[in-house]
């Protein structure tokens, strides 16, 4: 599934909720303000259209600080099942590229 | 009798349980299913295979077999607890990975299982024991380093074509941060036989030079030793408590016949 990529307002961009934690833990209250605000949330938008996670779209969509959006969007990708997961998709391609 | 299945019991891996599980397979095969069991050290670099069983510096080994012509007959040593054992010796390896199964070629009519005891590193002894072996066992714990290394042998076999017969979890304490059943069969695509608890009972066995089933029966890795070697064979698991059971009952009922007779 290609997902429409988010572009912030500091040129940076994000294509899943990885790149977007990485962005937004960088980006600077200008451009953090800029997407939200009192009258709207762009994360919570394209969480929702794009990325089609509902249920962390409706968390995030009340929250206006930073550093909240942060840990929601952490706790939502890395839970223990998928920290495990990714690490064992890790461990299968280090030997894959050393055995080769 | 035979026509001998011959088990290679590998890991990329030092203290996984390697020469645990070949003593302790091999001793039930023995004692609870009747088999004619050979095992063998084939692990030139670490061989432990006569301390786990209180074999202590053998004059003939797998070392002299290959190296020097010895009849593999010479090599045999027979067990008080009723099996068979090729002990190993700590010298290089030096003869091609086809010599051992050419040498297991004739033994294969005397036992109804061989288990080979592998070298856990990659060189040409473990290739010997995976050319020598119509199956493989992987012995792994739940952890990420061991899973690593676990996936990394079923891909050697994989591309020398040997077959894995599946991969016995070993040390597994039943944490939830440990990797699960599932978690290891996804990730390694094969399926896992076993899963052996951590138990200090392991060491003190070894201690004494005596297989955990032998020292400890009932022990929970006792009966999971019991119900592998079960599987390997493809026989119904011995129950170690059904005779028990039914020894008890009997006395029980033979008292009150006695009582109800003298009344
Ligand atoms: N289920 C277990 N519980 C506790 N200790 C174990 C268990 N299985 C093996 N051990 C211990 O782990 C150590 C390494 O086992 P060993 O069979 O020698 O490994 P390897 O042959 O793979 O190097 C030994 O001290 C052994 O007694
Ligand atoms: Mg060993």
């Amino acid at each position: 599934m290609v997902i429409d990529r988010f572009y912030l307002s500091n040129g940076d961009s994000a294509g899943d909720l990885r790149e977007l934690l990485s962005r937004l833990r960088v980006v600077d209250e200008e451009c953090f303000s800029h997407h939200v605000n009192k009258k709207k949330n762009d994360f919570a938008n394209w969480i929702k259209k794009c990325v089609k996670d509902k249920v962390l779209a409706k968390k995030i969509e009340k929250l206006k600080s930073k550093e909240k959006i942060i840990l929601a969007i952490d706790k939502r990708i890395n839970t223990p099942a998928r920290v495990k997961k990714r690490i064992i998709r890790k461990i299968k391609e280090a030997i894959l590229d050393g055995a080769s | 009798m035979g026509r001998a299945k011959v088990f290679g019991v590998i890991a990329l891996k030092g203290g996984v349980g390697k020469t645990t599980v070949v003593s302790n397979l091999g001793a039930s095969l023995a004692r609870d299913y009747g088999k004619k069991v050979l095992m063998i050290d084939a692990n030139f670099s670490t061989p432990h295979l006569g301390l786990h069983l209180g074999l202590l510096n053998p004059k003939y080994t797998l070392h002299h077999v290959l190296n020097d012509n010895l009849s593999i007959f010479e090599a045999i040593y027979q067990h008080e607890l009723g099996f068979h054992i090729i002990p190993g010796k700590l010298a290089p390896f030096q003869t091609a990975p086809l010599d051992l199964k050419n040498k297991l070629e004739e033994l294969r009519d005397i036992y109804d299982v061989i288990l080979i005891d592998s070298s856990p590193s990659l060189n040409e002894e473990m290739y010997a024991t995976m050319a020598a072996s119509d199956e493989l066992l992987v012995v792994s714990s739940p952890d990420y380093p061991t899973l690593s290394s676990t996936i990394h042998a079923i891909r050697v076999a994989d591309k020398r074509e040997a077959k894995i017969h599946g991969i016995v979890i070993n040390k597994a304490y039943k944490k939830k941060f440990e990797l699960s059943k599932r978690d290891i069969e996804g990730a390694s695509g094969s399926k896992v036989l076993s899963v052996i608890p951590e138990n200090f009972r392991v060491l003190s066995s070894l201690s004494r030079m005596v297989p955990m089933i032998v020292n400890f029966p009932r022990q929970n890795v006792s009966l999971e030793y019991r119900r592998l070697a079960g599987l390997l064979v493809g026989e119904k698991t011995k129950r170690w408590f059904s005779k028990t059971k039914k020894v008890t009952k009997s006395k029980t009922k033979k008292k009150k016949t006695k009582k109800n007779a003298t009344k």
